[in-house]
């Protein structure tokens, strides 16, 4: 009883002392060969392979820093302007279904009109994202909930005036030229 | 008062892994989506970040997989075709970028990522991926860079964007083409313990793309404030861990949205989103692991 107790009370203060350890923070990552026992044969393989890898590396030789080397310089891509057929987005495909998309440059930004609907509910949306021209800010997304509308499709552009069309065939403006 | 203590002695070494895994957040570096392969910006990019002495995991998200004369991407904003010979010069500036910028200690896992979105996710794109992850591990060791960078391939690999045998067969092809590492860095949409997973995936595909297949690694996004990405991923590696022979999966790390998406519920800080999923995998001992990394998105370049 008293040896069990004894046990017992070495591994609270292990336990203890672990905690107050995991309390230090540190910004340094944790290096993935700290597993578990439990870890099945594939993590083990992948590790080893990851720690030959580092090894190797590490074995690589070294470059000289060019700390004011300058780029070599290439043109920029021109960004589409009007109705863009893609629901490719910068945004989570497990909460929005995007259909298509409308962009345009105001001022000193680009434009990013996005018709969809919310993926679980089915809720129609429209999401603005908004990027300098330069590329170097972007703003939050701006989410518009159209409720009872469905899915959303940008089907028309007059000027920045865009037309969405729902999957019945309804139709919700939206003026682009506001944001 | 023997059985409690006995009950004592069982609960402990439980809460001593738990434990002894509990960290905090690795520093969140920051990925991006990619609107440009411009190569002064690419390298600008890079030596920003190597003039921070920044350490971890760089996603560079370059769109949807297409086809026009050759492989390549649709890149986010400009929505125009970005070569893979471009993306890999663009690649190859960030990487110049950090070493140039960097002092000698922080390590830089560039990831070039696309996703299994769209009508251009095929077997031939999965190879050319592969092949590009490979010309840029070739990169790293001519130009002497190699103490200090990796390369590495990434895929958003979400499950209501694409079916599970269209994914699997870009999957196999990166991974015939490459050895080095795959990261997912996708969802497990629908999955328990919500549901039986979107689209038509099961767990075990799931499984199949982001850690069964050789060269991939879990990299998950965790956007949801309310935890239910976190509890996905976990339901994920339980599975794994009670389903698949090979054992559980090891997840790398995290991604977070905070800097692109203001979006309501989505908006996890990086610490929130990692600390989320490893608190859930640290709370069961069959899941139990230590995640490395951790990587905020951006919509600006």
């Amino acid at each position: 009883m008293k040896r069990t107790i004894a046990r017992i009370s070495l591994l609270a203060l292990a336990t203890v002392a672990l905690a107050a350890c995991g309390a230090g923070h540190g910004s340094a990552p944790i290096p993935s060969q700290m597993h578990t026992s439990n870890d099945g044969a594939l993590a083990q393989e992948k590790a080893a392979a990851l720690h030959t890898e580092e090894v190797a590396h590490a074995g690589m030789w070294r470059s000289a820093k060019a700390p004011h080397a300058l780029p070599v310089s290439a043109p920029s891509e021109t960004w589409k302007s009007g109705i863009v057929e893609t629901g490719q987005a910068p945004l989570p495909g497990a909460l929005y279904d995007i259909t298509n998309q409308y962009q345009t440059t105001l001022g000193d930004r680009h434009v990013s009109v996005f018709a969809g609907s919310m993926r679980e509910s089915g809720t129609g949306v429209v999401i603005v994202m908004e990027k300098s021209i330069d590329g170097k800010t972007a703003s939050a997304p701006v989410v518009y909930p159209m409720a009872r509308t469905g899915r959303l499709r940008i089907t028309a552009a007059s000027g920045q005036q865009l037309t969405l069309t729902t999957e019945r065939g309804g139709r919700v403006g939206f003026d682009a030229s506001r944001l | 008062m023997v059985r409690l203590l006995r009950a004592l002695a069982l609960a402990f070494p439980a809460a001593l892994m738990a434990t002894a895994l509990a960290h905090a957040a690795p520093a969140a570096t920051t990925s991006r989506y990619m609107s440009t392969t411009n190569t002064t910006t690419l390298y600008n990019e890079g030596c920003s970040m190597g003039s921070a002495a920044q350490s971890g995991v760089v996603i560079l998200d370059f769109g949807e997989p297409w086809y026009s004369g050759g492989y390549g991407t649709i890149l986010y904003g400009a929505n125009s075709f970005a070569s893979i010979a471009s993306i890999q010069a663009g690649a190859q500036s960030f990487l110049d970028g950090f070493w140039n910028c960097s002092p000698s200690t922080p390590v830089l896992r560039l990831a070039v990522g696309t996703s299994n979105y769209g009508s251009q996710v095929t077997s031939g794109h999965g190879t050319a991926w592969g092949n590009l992850v490979a010309a840029l591990n070739s990169y790293i060791s001519t130009k002497g860079y190699g103490s200090q960078e990796y390369a590495r391939g990434a895929n958003d690999m979400e499950l209501s964007w694409n079916s599970y045998a269209t994914t699997k067969a870009w999957v196999d092809a990166y991974n015939a083409a490459t050895t080095l590492p795959l990261y997912d860095y996708g969802d497990a949409g629908g999955c328990p313990p919500y549901g039986s997973c979107n689209n038509g995936w099961t767990q075990a595909d799931l499984y199949d793309v982001s850690w069964g297949a050789k060269d991939s690694y879990p990299f998950p996004e965790i956007y949801t404030t309310n935890g239910s990405q976190a509890s996905e991923w976990y339901n994920e590696s339980l599975f794994s861990a009670l389903n698949e022979p090979a054992g559980k999966m090891g997840i790398l790390g995290t991604m977070t949205q905070y800097a692109a998406c203001g979006c309501g519920s989505s908006t996890n800080t990086p610490a929130q989103g990692f600390d989320q999923l490893q608190n859930d995998l640290n709370g069961d001992s069959r899941t139990a692991y230590a995640m490395s990394y951790s990587t905020d998105i951006t919509y600006a370049n």
